[in-house]
């Protein structure tokens, strides 16, 4: 992975992560606020429900009181007390007055709590009356009570007051009732409910809810019900919906000495928070994504802004790392210290190259130098016995012309000679320089070695020959490589000669090859006496050569023959532990 | 004066209903005997009746003239009557009729008293005229004309014509009664007290039509049995007569009121009885519904009672009012059966046929001719299978406005008839407003 990836990477990291931090937080806050803003509204919506029941409440008492101080049910108190027990002339007047009052409910109730007339319910005449005549022993103000209605239970807020008639009295107990009717008058805040439930049975049912069949999934609501039931306290809790959590605060709303007679719900339904927030979460995800997208496309650009003066740099270090010396640096725009890095960089690879050419030019002095000492030295050597030739020549001239004749004939001869290996050192030399370009194709370098190897089978088996064993292993799936086959024979051949030399007492000669992946490798082993450091360390240069009668040139062509082949040599040996050459050819 | 029904033609042989049959065709057309208020018959088109081996003699009133002037002799009586009774052999003599069948039919008499028995005579045009008070003078959408049939047998009656509203509810009649918009309306029996209170004067027949619970055919097999056991016993006859009729009705344990019957069964009703029966009830049979006829105030509120006994009771009673969409499987239905006053045998096989074959006693309806004893015995049959229970038997109410003046007995007589003949008003200017 490169660097700029990394760093773009990281960036981009950073900024994602800063991103969803960032959504989160205000995702959480945003909950958070919705929340308290929802428990603001049930609880202002719970008060404005106790301020309704209060004044519903004293409207009921007022209407009742009104109605029992009215003429005309003083008089029907007076025809009640002169009827006796018989009220059925009677079963038909509450209606009427509930219907002036504007009441729901209204029982006349006669002193012994029989039902006179219901106007909720006309038929209940007769019947005992549950509640009318305690309740008048008791409070005045208005409570909440069930009331019997046809073929229900409703809930009501009533009062009661009773009309005192000559020899009875007579109660008026009614009220309102407390349905959807009374709900819907309020006004509530988008996204609030509210259910009424009637405390009717022992068990808690969701068919006591106040339109109940209207209420979508209300018996989730009857754990809630039954804790305010069991407690006498208000309690909170969120339920489940299909559309979202719904909070629900639940009010006891007491009944005649404080039993319990109903209990008011309200729901403030998570609907609206949760689109709110998940809108706010779908808006931070799209800015997020937004941003971690921009956060990317621009840590890309820094990182690109950053790591190019770097990368050229490398790229740079890796031209000269392959021997192109002359790469420009001074093209390279950064600032600080990657600028003063590239400052120093092409600094350092300028003075490379000066010590280079340099270095080439001592070391082409130097070769120039050993060139001409070796030229000299090798031609020196046929020269001398041609000058002494020379010179007898010249001091036989005076000499007889038969004995002139036959020094003459022997002093061509030897001129002849040394000519000849005047125009031997030559051409070695001139061969050198020749060395042409590989005439590359796909060749066996098992068969090179058994070939090479042929061509020493007489020379290593000659009598008088020093004993010199071979040892070939041959890779059988080393296949072939593309190389000139003549020179890279040549090479093998260099080697083996150059091994034989090492080896003047006798030993091994071993020669092997082996395929490693993509590469050949041809190892050639002698057991000699080795190479020093030094040795080692000049082994491959021209006319270099520790042989008596080496021309230094062996060696130096093998590694000029696998460098035009891009390929590798080098050297293995201890002093006294022999030598091994190394040539590693790509296939 | 108006009426509930809307008629669209005047038929006394057609389909009639109860209250064209009490209200309006007693004014036009009259049978040959009525039946008394003590429950015996009276003379009308006949002046006597006597039976031999022969048969029944019966002799005409002489002098009667239909509507049209012409004179009513036997021919055309024995006429209409062979049309209606078709087994009967009647022979004619002067003014004399002799009526067989085979042997001698024992009620033949009650028979000739029947409402469906009037004498009522086919014109050319298709209208039907008969012997009564007042002819039919003309029938127009919403309204019916009578004039005074200044030839009738018992002399000309005092009104010169009756103008009937026709198809006004009970409550609109007391309304325009109470605003001086009509002299005559009917009532149902909770507004007979506020019709006094107003000075209206009101009249009553005698108890007549029967209100009654009569379980559906899934509930009258024997497994209802329980389950009607407690209905019946559950609630207070009594209460519902004295208070929900305001006293205007009858306890009915009986399918026959007293007066027509001639008996009464004991009340099979009571606190203890019913909580023995709840008790028996299985979990699911607690809860009755009992299907009321719309527009009938006074049926749904002596349902409403029957719900509030069952709550006191200790089980439930929903009283369902046909609302033409889907309503759960009724119970029971509550119905309203007017009895005809005629012999006992007749008015139980009337109230049965009228009941239909879904009330499942058919099978128990009386013969024609059937002795009091064996109708007796065939009610308590009824009353201990309880499929068909009594509740209260409602007489015809009506209020006259104050200057409405009767010179001969009652305004409606006990058959829940109107006779209007006797009836008469002050002058307009004495009228209270």
């Amino acid at each position: 992975m490169t660097l700029r990836t990394r760093l773009a990477l990281l960036v981009g990291a950073l900024v994602a992560i800063t991103v969803v931090l960032v959504t989160m937080t205000v995702s959480a806050g945003a909950r958070q606020s919705f929340a308290a803003l929802d428990a603001q509204r049930s609880s202002a919506a719970i008060a404005q429900f106790r301020r309704e029941f209060t004044s519903e409440g004293e409207n009921v008492v007022s209407r009742i009181e009104r109605l029992a101080s009215s003429d005309a049910v003083r008089r029907l108190a007076a025809d009640v007390d002169a009827a006796g027990r018989d009220y059925a002339a009677f079963v038909g007047e509450a209606g009427p007055l509930a219907t002036a009052e504007g009441l729901d409910f209204l029982d006349l109730v006669a002193a012994d709590g029989t039902v006179i007339s219901s106007a909720h319910w006309p038929a209940r005449f007769g019947v005992r009356h549950g509640w009318a005549l305690d309740a008048a022993a008791g409070t005045r103000a208005a409570f909440f009570q069930p009331v019997d209605v046809p073929q229900d239970t409703a809930l009501g807020l009533v009062a009661v007051r009773a009309v005192q008639a000559r020899g009875t009295t007579l109660y008026v107990a009614g009220g309102r009732q407390m349905n959807r009717r009374f709900l819907s008058a309020l006004t509530l805040a988008p996204g609030l409910r509210a259910w009424l439930y009637r405390n009717v049975q022992p068990e808690v049912s969701r068919r006591w809810l106040v339109d109940a069949e209207a209420i979508d999934d209300a018996a989730a609501l009857e754990p809630l019900i039954a804790r305010v039931r069991d407690t006498g306290r208000e309690a909170v809790e969120a339920v489940a919906r299909n559309d979202g959590p719904e909070t629900v605060q639940a009010i006891p709303l007491p009944g005649r000495e404080r039993a319990l007679a109903g209990v008011l719900l309200v729901g403030s339904s998570g609907r609206e928070q949760a689109a709110l927030v998940q809108r706010i979460r779908w808006i931070g995800v799209l800015f997020g994504g937004v941003g971690i997208a921009l956060g990317f496309a621009l840590s890309f650009v820094i990182a690109a802004r950053v790591t190019r003066p770097v990368e050229q740099l490398a790229g740079a270090a890796r031209e000269i790392a392959a021997g192109r010396w002359d790469v420009p640096v001074d093209g390279i725009r950064a600032s600080g210290e990657i600028g003063e890095l590239a400052t120093a960089f092409g600094t350092m690879s300028r003075q490379l190259v000066d010590q280079r050419e340099r270095l080439v030019q001592a070391e082409r002095v130097a070769a120039w130098r050993e060139l001409a000492r070796r030229l000299a030295h090798e031609l020196k050597n046929p020269l001398f016995p041609l000058r002494v030739t020379l010179d007898n020549l010249r001091r036989a001239k005076p000499l007889p012309p038969a004995e002139f004749d036959e020094v003459f004939v022997e002093s061509v001869d030897t001129l002849t000679r040394g000519i000849g290996n005047l125009n031997t050192v030559i051409g070695r030399f001139s061969d050198f320089a020749k060395m042409p370009a590989p005439d590359v194709s796909a060749v066996s370098p098992n068969a090179l070695v058994e070939e090479s190897l042929a061509l020493f089978r007489a020379q290593l088996t000659a009598p008088g020959a020093p004993r010199i064993e071979t040892a070939v292993d041959l890779d059988p799936a080393a296949g072939a490589v593309h190389a000139d086959g003549e020179q890279l024979a040549r090479a093998i051949q260099n080697l083996i000669l150059n091994a034989i030399d090492a080896m003047p007492q006798g030993g091994r000669l071993s020669i092997r090859t082996q395929r490693t992946g993509d590469t050949v490798r041809i190892d050639v082993s002698d057991s000699g006496q080795g190479l020093t450091e030094e040795e080692r360390s000049r082994l491959f240069t021209p006319y270099y050569t520790t042989k008596a009668h080496g021309t230094g040139l062996g060696l130096a062509i093998v590694q000029s023959v696998v460098a035009d082949h891009h390929g590798k040599i080098w050297v293995e040996s201890e002093p006294g532990r022999g030598a091994t050459f190394h040539i590693e050819l790509p296939s | 004066m108006a009426i509930e029904t809307t008629a669209r033609a005047i038929d006394p042989f057609g389909v009639v209903d109860t209250t064209m049959a009490r209200q309006v065709y007693p004014l036009v057309f009259e049978t040959l005997l009525a039946v008394n208020p003590s429950g015996g018959l009276r003379p009308m088109l006949a002046t006597s009746w006597a039976s031999d081996a022969a048969g029944w003699h019966i002799r005409l009133r002489r002098g009667v003239r239909l509507h049209d002037g012409s004179l009513l002799d036997a021919a055309a009586v024995a006429a209409v009557l062979r049309t209606r009774f078709p087994e009967w052999r009647i022979t004619t003599a002067d003014d004399e009729l002799t009526i067989a069948d085979g042997g001698v039919p024992a009620d033949v008499p009650w028979a000739l008293a029947h409402r469906g028995s009037v004498i009522a005579v086919r014109q050319a045009s298709g209208a039907w005229v008969g012997t009564g008070p007042f002819r039919v003078d003309r029938l127009e959408p919403g309204r019916l004309t009578l004039a005074a049939h200044t030839e009738h047998w018992s002399g000309r009656p005092f009104l010169d014509a009756i103008e009937v509203d026709l198809g006004r509810s009970r409550a609109a009649q007391l309304a325009d009664l109470e605003l001086g918009r009509l002299d005559l309306a009917s009532l149902q029996p909770a507004d007979v007290r506020r019709a006094e209170q107003r000075q209206r004067r009101s009249w009553t027949s005698k108890p007549l039509d029967l209100i009654a619970l009569v379980f559906e055919p899934h509930r009258a097999a024997d497994g209802g049995a329980p389950l009607r056991r407690t209905v019946a016993a559950s609630f207070d006859r009594r209460a519902i007569a004295r208070v929900v009729a305001q006293g205007q009705a009858e306890p009915a344990t009986a399918v026959l009121p007293a007066w027509i019957g001639g008996y009464t069964l004991p009340e099979t009703s009571g606190p203890v009885l019913t909580r023995s029966a709840v008790a028996a009830l299985a979990a699911d049979q607690r809860t009755v519904v009992v299907r009321v006829p719309a527009g009938d105030a006074v049926s749904r509120a002596i349902a409403d009672r029957l719900a509030v006994d069952a709550q006191q009771a200790g089980f439930s009673i929903i009283v369902q009012v046909p609302t033409g969409g889907l309503a759960p499987r009724a119970d029971a239905r509550l119905v309203r059966v007017p009895v005809d006053v005629t012999s006992p045998d007749r008015a139980l096989a009337g109230v049965i046929a009228a009941l239909g074959p879904r009330s499942q006693i058919s099978g128990l309806s009386p013969r024609p001719g059937t002795a009091v004893e064996e109708v007796a015995r065939i009610e308590a049959a009824l009353a201990e299978r309880r499929v068909l229970v009594p509740i209260v038997h409602l007489p015809e109410i009506a209020a006259s406005a104050a200057r409405v003046e009767d010179w001969a007995g009652p305004l409606i007589l006990p058959d829940g008839t109107w006779d209007l003949a006797n009836v008469w008003l002050r002058a307009a200017e004495t009228a209270p407003r």
